[in-house]
């Protein structure tokens, strides 16, 4: 029996709603809740067959009502928390817009599109009543509001205006006009006395329901806004927008002033929102499958700060007199709070209970002074122009416990920057002068402030202005980063320079190193570039000298970067500047924890994580020091669904070998630009690793060709050779190992599709013959050399005019053919054993290296077939190989699904074995073999995944069809895990069946 | 994507201006005209969701080349509309009766020979309402069609080939000798358009179809058997009726390819070419003013 399984689905969330700590949500068909106060999962419950939950409401007696399309239910909570008892769907005949309860909870009053209600009995089921005002204009969205005995609807229509009527009258009272466009949301305050609303031309009006009158219109959303509510006693209104951000607006200001904004979802819209009052949060879902948290009481936490100083305010507190221009220069963090140097060499401590001190002056440090920290050790260095260094050790209280001053001699030039080790406990201090004969001069401390040794470390053969230094004690390796993205690596016992990377990666300057892992001979290092982008850097020592590689790579989408830190479930945070903003952003998990606005990244600043997954950032602005410590978040995490691709997935890519932990690797590329690298767990939960961003435009293809490589390809002509390194239990990293470049000037050009086999010299993988195929019609080969990564065209050609769509090579015995599919519906083969000649021969059905030809490339021979398959786009296509024969299946933009067989009697015939017209209602998007089996996986844009049986006589019979919860069905793969045949289907969300064959 | 660059990649859109159409679609209809010969023996014609105009545009060029003086084409849509040689057009709601009576005053009181619309809502990005909103734009254009077309008349609109496009096809099927699902070439293949082509209209026998003022599509079709869900008193769940309707791929294989990219060299000169009517202000004009000023934070 042929059975497909749901095992894993993520998609749009449209619809969250609190039940005190639970929160439920809808996620396609399927109501969700969870433990907010755990952040552990309740239950996941079908609720419909097919439609999404598009709403949720509770009524005064806990039953939740869950709408979406016609599909509607009422279940009582308790009943829901049953693990045994199913949800019972119901349905009328028209669209439901929302569902509100009379005030005893019995009653239902259903709001359908045609802006009728129908009044339901919540426990019989049964109609009551049908109730209308006489206005029936297609509705977007709508609310039915019930204060005590009085019902009242608020229609949004599609024609910009907004009918109010009353329910037991069935009389209009208002129509409120004002917006342009549909009205896309409407919310009545709770007590009945007003009412939001927001449509296409993206602002939100407040309106006065006894007048009819708009009291204010706010205006910050950068595209359409989907959801609103009131909240905090009806002073606050939240919204989620099109443009993925979440906003709190205040009810009660003239006009309706944004108060919050948060960053919320990825790729496109945040449908929609809930709050909780009694622990301050907001929930929100998105079109990314991700359920976020946000503190809208961060100011009231435990240990939260919002704090200004000036410099007035601080000479006042410490009494200690400022000069006229003395301001506040650098600060660094101390176990005990923060330390921090004046322009005329005044040290001040702040401590945790805010209070200010002076520990010294010294006019010494007057007007230039560098101040560092040894955070761990409670230990201050500061240090002069001219070479003077003081160490100043605290004690808890934050009094001076103990000092030494100490000179750096020898310099032929001023210190200019002094970089001390942070995150270990060794005390180590680097002092450097502006001239390249000065080398770089380092310190080692003792717990008592004594200079334990000195080390004089020669500056490498570049222009280098240092920025962060690394220390990795397992080796005795120190790495200093420059500007000019430059690194320079020594080993602190011999004092010899090991190694100079001169310019390594594009950017500018590096501003900060760090140690990632460490074994021995080998480290990692991680390497925040400025400009955006960062790399994972393993340098080994294994043969006796140094050698290096990139591991990982990836930049944000914008902004520019001071650091990252780890966090110990090993999350990597990015931290740095957008704008006039400092953000803190999750990059495992692809959402931002902090911002503050803070002016810009030009002023001094302190940021530091605190545990219990707070942050203080500490920053200057016009003279006053400003601090804000976020406090105790009140939950265990931001995110609740990490979800996945912002944006439609268009393709996905299992890699074939199970991991030692016996997870999989998958790849997918999606409309958002992004790849991303996910472990598939043994449950195929997926989990993300990366989101690489190389990709400027939307993905075509991704697509592993070997268990540690993968390639890309994307409009503007794009394609990314990848490189997956999986030696590290950490996590895998994924960085690029070649580009192909663009071959012409024409900036839209897409690669439509790609294939590749690999090439051999003495048995051993070289390189890849590269087939790519472009919307201009051009067909290309290549081959791609693995040592030197790059790609030597072979064969260039054109099919017609027309788009292609679809790229194979298939390899024979003895031969190597090219075969194509495109926009005309045609297959194509091209048997190309012979071109290649001289370059590669094909022997025992491999792709053998001879030697490459330099000369220009050639154009294919004649066609072997070319035949009309489908009636237009032949939109997938896979290959099965067997001794006798070669079979590929096809599926079609026509709905129709073909199976054809190469080779088995006349070489140049390609024969239609079977050919299913109405294989599917609309575009079939993807066709597999699945593994060991004689049967395909067939996916369409009817939501429908069909497997296809052709055992017998070669013709395709329809096996098992299950509907997918995925809209714009788009891609799939097919992979044997575990001995089992596992389906992913992708598109606007993603799913996972086993495919029980 | 600036002007040449559309040009570039989209050979219908700068056919189109360079034809004098006011948009690529006139291709479409020009496409599904060639497959099924809608426009033969045509006189009375209704474009609904007319605007821009560009399916008018094509029907008055290939009505009138062939000397039917009178021939009547009717446009119709909310949106203003600049006139086009042998057209009328109504800045009208396709639902109300009034625009019913006003149609059949033009054509004398005879029916239409042929019904098409073009129309699309603005999409949302949730599919499934996106889907529904279409299919409602399709019966309301159905609504009017069942009112004014001569049986045996020829029905065209366009469709999005989604999830519940087989109930469409089902509940056309009761109206209509034939209905084909159509994809012109100048419609790209990435895209999920498709045109519906409703063949020889069989009015529902016993049914009186009647446009009401602020009556529903619902209330419309109640009675007429089309196989459309119907609210139960128990509100149970009733799997609808759905037929795939067949597949044919329309334009010659030597038409462009609105998905290929084109080289400008191929066939034209570089230099690019204003659009023929330029597009309505959108509802969020003012919202993109205060971003340009720096308004919105």
């Amino acid at each position: 029996m042929t059975e497909i399984k749901l095992l894993q689905s993520s998609g749009p969330i449209l619809a969250v709603k609190f039940v005190d700590s639970l929160l439920l949500s809808g996620e396609g068909p399927h109501l969700v809740a969870n433990d907010v106060s755990t952040t552990s999962r309740v239950f996941q419950k079908l609720a419909f067959k097919k439609n999404k939950i598009h709403g949720i409401a509770v009524s005064s007696k806990n039953v939740v009502g869950l709408w979406g399309g016609r599909s509607l239910a009422f279940e009582s909570l308790a009943g829901l928390l049953d693990e045994k008892h199913a949800i019972e769907e119901l349905a009328i005949n028209d669209w439901i817009v929302h569902v509100g309860f009379s005030t005893d909870g019995e009653v239902a009053y259903v709001l359908t599109s045609h802006n009728l209600v129908l009044v339901i009995n919540v426990t019989t089921h049964k109609i009551l009543s049908s109730k209308s005002c006489g206005e029936k204009s297609l509705l977007y969205s709508g609310y039915v509001s019930v204060t005590g005995t009085e019902v009242t609807v608020a229609a949004g229509t599609v024609m910009s205006g907004i009918v109010i009527w009353n329910l037991a009258t069935e009389t209009i009272a208002h129509n409120l006009k004002g917006h342009e466009g549909s009205i896309f949301g409407v919310r009545i305050s709770d007590d009945g006395k007003k009412l939001i609303s927001c449509s296409d031309d993206r602002s939100i009006k407040l309106w006065d329901l006894e007048t009819g009158k708009n009291i204010a219109t706010g205006w910050g959303h950068g595209a359409r806004i989907w959801h609103l509510q009131f909240f905090q006693k009806n002073t606050k209104i939240l919204s989620t927008s099109e443009d993925c951000t979440v906003r709190v607006w205040d009810a009660e200001s003239e006009d309706l002033a944004n108060v919050e904004v948060f960053n919320a979802h990825q790729g496109k819209n945040a449908w929609c929102g809930d709050v909780n009052e009694e622990i301050g949060i907001i929930a929100t879902g998105g079109s990314d499958g991700r359920l976020r948290i946000f503190d809208v009481q961060e100011s009231k936490r435990e240990g939260a700060v919002i704090k200004q100083w000036s410099p007035e305010s601080v000479s006042d507190a410490t009494e200690t007199p400022f000069t006229n221009n003395e301001i506040f220069k650098e600060y660094v963090a101390v176990a005990g709070g923060v330390v921090c140097v004046t322009s005329e060499g005044s040290l001040f401590f702040l401590n945790k209970e805010l209070q200010w001190k002076l520990l010294l002056k010294d006019p010494r440090f007057a007007g230039f002074s560098l101040v560092r920290s040894f955070e761990i050790e409670n230990v201050v260095v500061v240090t002069s122009k001219d070479g003077t260094h003081l160490l100043i050790k605290l004690a808890e209280d934050g009094s001076v416990q103990e000092q030494k001053s100490f000179q750096t001699e020898g310099l032929k030039g001023k210190v200019t920057n002094v970089l001390v080790t942070t995150d270990i406990d060794t005390m180590m201090m680097v002092v450097e002068s502006p001239v390249p004969s000065d080398p770089f001069v380092l310190y080692v401390f003792s717990s008592g402030l004594d200079v334990k040794s000195t080390l004089k470390l020669p500056k490498p053969d570049t222009r280098f202005v240092s920025s962060s230094l690394a220390y990795d004690v397992q080796n005795d390796w120190i790495l200093i980063s420059s500007r000019y993205t430059t690194l320079v690596m020594y080993e602190l016992s011999s004092q010899t320079l090991l190694h100079t990377w001169k310019k390594f990666v594009p950017g500018d300057t590096v501003s900060s190193v760090r140690v990632s892992l460490s074994a021995k001979n080998k480290v990692v290092f991680s390497v925040v570039i400025r400009d955006g982008s960062y790399y994972y850097l393993e340098v080994t020592n294994e043969i006796g000298e140094i050698q290096s590689s990139i591991l990982g790579e990836n930049r944000i989408q914008k902004g520019f970067l001071e650091g990252m830190l780890e966090s110990d479930n090993g999350d990597i945070l990015l931290y740095g500047f957008r704008s006039s903003q400092f953000f803190v952003w999750n990059e495992t998990q692809q959402y931002e924890v902090f911002t503050e606005t803070c002016g810009g990244p030009h002023r001094q600043w302190l940021f530091k994580r605190l545990e219990g997954d707070s942050f203080m950032f500490m920053y200057t602005r016009a003279s006053s020091i400003n601090v804000r410590v976020t406090g105790k978040f009140p939950l265990h995490s931001r995110a609740i669904n990490v979800g996945n691709n912002g944006r439609e997935i268009r393709s996905i890519s299992i890699q074939q070998k199970v991991r030692a932990d016996r997870t999989n690797l998958m790849l997918t590329g999606s409309e958002d630009t992004c790849i991303r690298l996910s472990v598939v767990d043994d449950a195929k939960h997926i989990k993300n690793v990366w989101s690489e961003r190389k990709h400027v435009s939307g993905i075509q293809k991704v697509k592993f060709i070997d268990s540690n490589l993968a390639i890309s390809s994307a409009a503007r002509e794009e394609l990314f050779v990848w490189s997956i390194d999986d030696t590290y239990p950490k996590r895998p990293y994924i960085s690029v190992l070649a580009t192909l470049a663009p071959t012409s000037a024409n900036p839209d050009l897409r690669i439509m599709d790609f294939d590749t086999v690999p090439v051999l010299e003495a048995e051993k993988t070289v390189g890849y013959l590269l087939a790519t195929v472009y919307s201009d019609s051009a067909i290309r080969i290549w081959y791609f050399d693995l040592k030197s990564r790059s790609f030597k065209l072979l064969v260039e050609d054109r099919y017609s005019t027309c788009c292609l769509l679809d790229a194979a090579l298939i390899t024979r015995e003895a031969a190597l053919y090219l075969m194509t599919g495109a926009t005309d519906g045609y297959i194509s083969v091209w048997n190309i054993t012979e071109i290649l000649d001289s370059s590669l021969s094909v022997s025992g059905g491999k792709c053998l290296l001879q030697s490459l030809k330099t000369d220009a490339s050639t154009k294919l021979p004649e066609c072997l077939v070319k035949q009309q398959i489908h009636q237009s786009g032949i939109k997938s296509v896979d290959i099965r190989s067997t001794p006798e024969a070669v079979y590929i299946i096809t599926g079609g933009d026509d709905n129709s699904l073909s199976l054809l067989r190469l080779f088995s009697r006349n070489p140049s015939s390609l024969e239609v074995l079977s050919l299913v017209a109405n294989a599917a209602s609309s575009t079939i998007t993807s066709v597999e073999f699945i593994p060991d089996s004689l049967k395909v996986f067939a996916t369409s844009v009817d939501q429908i995944i069909r497997i296809w049986d052709y055992s017998v006589d070669d013709q395709l019979t329809l096996e098992k069809k299950e509907y997918v919860t995925v809209a714009d069905t788009g891609c799939s793969a097919v992979a044997s895990i575990g001995d089992k045949p596992i389906g992913f289907v992708g598109g606007a969300g993603l799913s996972v069946y086993s495919l029980e064959i | 994507m600036g002007k040449s660059s559309k040009d570039k990649r989209d050979l219908y859109y700068r056919k189109a201006k360079e034809e004098g159409y006011r948009a690529r679609s006139a291709f479409k209809l020009l496409q599904l005209n060639e497959q099924f010969q809608l426009f033969k023996d045509v006189k009375r014609v209704v474009d609904l969701c007319a605007a821009p105009g560009s399916w008018s545009q094509v029907l008055s060029r290939e009505i009138f080349s062939r000397d039917e003086p009178d021939a009547k084409i009717v446009a119709v849509d909310l949106q203003p509309m600049a006139s086009i040689p042998n057209v009328t057009t109504l800045q009208a709601d396709i639902t109300h009766p009034k625009t019913l009576a006003k149609i059949l005053e033009i054509f004398g009181g005879e029916p239409a020979d042929f019904v098409c619309s073009d129309g699309a809502p603005d999409v949302t990005g949730l599919h499934d309402l996106d889907e529904y909103i279409q299919a409602q734009l399709i019966l309301c254009a159905l609504q009017l069609t069942t009112c004014i077309l001569k049986p045996g008349g020829n029905f065209v609109a366009k469709i999005f080939r989604g999830r519940d496009i087989d109930l469409l096809y089902s509940q056309l099927g009761y109206l209509f000798d034939k209905v084909i699902c159509a994809k012109p070439r100048a419609s790209r293949g990435t895209s999920l358009e498709s045109f519906i082509v409703c063949l020889g209209y069989r009015p529902r026998p016993g049914w009186t179809p009647t446009l009401r003022e602020d009556g529903s599509t619902e209330e419309f079709f109640e009675g007429s058997g089309i196989g459309r869900a119907s609210l139960r008193d128990d509100l149970e769940l009733e799997e609808e009726e759905r037929v795939i309707a067949p597949f044919i791929a329309c334009g010659d294989l030597s038409a462009y390819d609105s998905d290929a990219t084109y080289t400008l060299e191929e066939g034209f000169s570089s230099t690019s070419l204003d659009p023929v009517q330029m597009p309505t202000a959108p509802p969020y004009k003012k919202a993109l003013e205060m971003k340009r000023k720096g308004l919105l934070k």
